[in-house]
């Protein structure tokens, strides 16, 4: 299976009459677009915004991040939702790169999210760095969570499908292609090299807490195996709304760092033969399940180690850890990646659980750690939920508009792919 | 989700949405109106040979950020370790957060966001009663 991927650099965005890119700018048809996804008898009001990094602006509560991408050959982006059925994964992709799509809405009173796109706050989202397209939507007000959260999910893939489509007839800046050969092929061509697959958890925990695959609910399946390249084309989509800091948005799907440095080492030092996905259910008897077939997935690949990604914290720990023991107790080395809820002082246990197998793990910070994010000239979004965001506290939001919270509040700030900078050092 | 149907569970829990729908069903409700009590109860039973069913900790909400909890449980004739286990972990990471909890409990939210948290407590385990 082969994609070529191919990049257009953004360097700015406007509102114009037609959909196109030229020379790096993107002109979006605010009005066509606006037409395209306002068409839901369930929305009471939409707008459209453009923001720009440095802009002192604060963007809350964020519940999705996307890149906009189309396909040129080979199914369509976010199959399930908004594409045809097609499988996905190979032929030709183009993402406009540098630039994503925003959507906010207060789907519960206590959301979090917030990205900053200037001061302290920015250094620690990844989305500070992007030109966003923010689309703020509220819906009417007999509707329900779960209708709510499915209304803007879809709202964000159209716009973000809607947006890619003005790429395909422009040349990307850069291509790159990516092969993920059939198992018996890679396993020959790698010669001596390790066989390391990727496991990778989805959070599926219900409501405000799921993940979709080829549109299916992800806490439905058994643990299956992927291609990378799928992955790239949104055949993971995120319904995922709580605990901004280490919720894999839609965007860390299709930019996965781990996916991205595992192709690059391949062949050279290891060998990176499959991408296996699993879920973080509620019952112990679905986390056992699970974790037992993901192992077995694993152990029948011939996989000599794995990576595995953690998605949010809490009760999903229970899942990082069991995948750990069964795929160790079977003889695949593992490497867990996670975050830590350490306390503000960083001083206690920073996972609910643990096993002594569990002796390679990598961090991606402490969410508990607390930040003071001063009053922003402009907040697009909704800034009532300030007092009541996770990591907030009472008296979070001060009189001039600055918020004290927890780095968990700030979208992508501990993401557990990898996808952030933050770094633990010992002294 | 793993289909429980079929067994009589002990529910326990602090959220009143749980107890207006489970009262209604054949499973055995144990309210309290205190998450401490919740947790403890839990872990008795563990002790006299329940086994878990969910696990204690919420879902990504911040650990101890959701003043309700529901726990459901099934009666079983022997010890479970590693349901003891991982109420044991569970009670741990309680203790590391309850001073937020404190600033964060039910009495200070406003009826809305009460709503919103029993909800997604409720949900996580909807499909199991």
């Amino acid at each position: 299976m082969q994609l070529e991927l191919g990049k257009i650099h953004i360097k700015d965005v406007e509102f114009g009459e037609e959909n196109k890119v030229e020379n790096g700018l993107l002109t979006i048809d605010k009005e066509a677009l606006l037409h395209k996804i306002k068409d839901d008898h369930r929305i009471e009001s939409i707008d459209l915004e453009i923001v720009r990094p440095g802009d002192n602006v604060r963007i809350m509560p964020v519940k999705d991040v996307i890149e906009p991408r189309c396909k040129i050959e080979g199914g369509d982006v976010f199959p399930g939702f908004v594409g045809s059925e097609d499988l996905v994964g190979s032929g030709k992709t183009i993402a406009l790169s540098g630039v994503s799509v925003v959507t906010t809405g207060g789907i519960v009173g206590f959301q979090e999210g917030i990205i900053d796109m200037s001061g302290p706050g920015a250094d620690y989202t990844p989305f500070s760095k992007l030109i966003n397209i923010v689309i703020t939507c509220e819906v009417k007000d007999n509707i329900k969570s779960h209708i709510h959260e499915e209304v803007l999910r879809l709202i964000g893939l159209t716009a973000a499908k809607y947006i890619g489509e003005a790429g395909k007839t422009c040349d990307p800046d850069e291509v790159k292609t990516y092969t993920h050969s059939p198992l018996l092929e890679a396993c020959e061509l790698g010669g001596d090299l390790p066989k390391v697959g990727y496991v990778y958890m989805l959070q599926t925990q219900g409501l405000l807490h799921d993940t979709y695959v080829y549109g299916v609910d992800a806490k439905e399946i058994l643990p299956t195996i992927i291609s990378p390249t799928e992955v790239m084309d949104g055949a993971i989509v995120s319904g995922n709304c709580v605990s901004a800091c280490d919720k894999n948005a839609t965007y860390f799907h299709q930019n996965n760092p781990i996916i991205d440095e595992l192709f690059a080492r391949d062949g050279i030092d290891l060998n990176f033969v499959a991408t296996i996905i699993t879920n973080e259910n509620v019952t112990l008897a679905d986390k056992e399940r699970s974790s037992s077939y993901t192992a077995r997935l694993a152990e029948k690949i011939g996989l000599d180690a794995a990576i595995v990604s953690q998605e949010g914290f809490g009760n999903p720990d229970a899942d990082l850890i069991m995948n750990c023991k069964k795929l160790e107790d079977k003889g695949i080395k593992t490497v867990l990646t996670t975050d830590e809820y350490a306390g503000r002082d960083g001083a206690s246990q920073s996972l609910a659980d643990s096993t002594p197998e569990a002796d390679a793990v990598v961090t991606a910070g402490n969410a508990n750690e607390v930040i003071e994010l001063p009053p922003m000239e402009r907040v697009i979004g909704h800034v009532r939920f300030a007092n009541k965001i996770a990591g907030g506290f009472d008296g979070s939001l001060a009189e001039d508009g600055s918020i004290t919270v927890e780095i968990q509040a700030i979208t992508g700030a501990t993401n557990e792919l990898g996808f952030n900078k933050l770094t633990a050092r010992g002294y | 989700m793993a289909q429980n149907k079929e067994k009589v569970l002990t529910i326990i829990t602090n959220n009143p949405l749980v107890k207006s729908e489970s009262i209604l069903t054949e499973h055995t409700t144990l309210f309290f109106s205190d998450l401490d009590k919740v947790l403890t109860k839990a872990r008795d039973l563990i002790h006299q040979g329940y086994t878990l069913i969910t696990h204690p900790l919420a879902g990504s909400v911040k650990p101890w950020a959701n003043p309700y909890r529901t726990v459901l449980l099934e009666e079983n004739e022997q010890l479970n370790m590693r349901s003891l286990e991982i109420m044991e972990n569970s009670l741990q990471k309680y203790d590391q957060f309850k001073n937020d909890l404190e600033e964060n409990s039910s009495e200070k939210l406003n009826e809305s966001i009460r709503e919103d948290y029993q909800l997604i407590d409720y949900d996580l385990i909807k499909e199991l009663i």
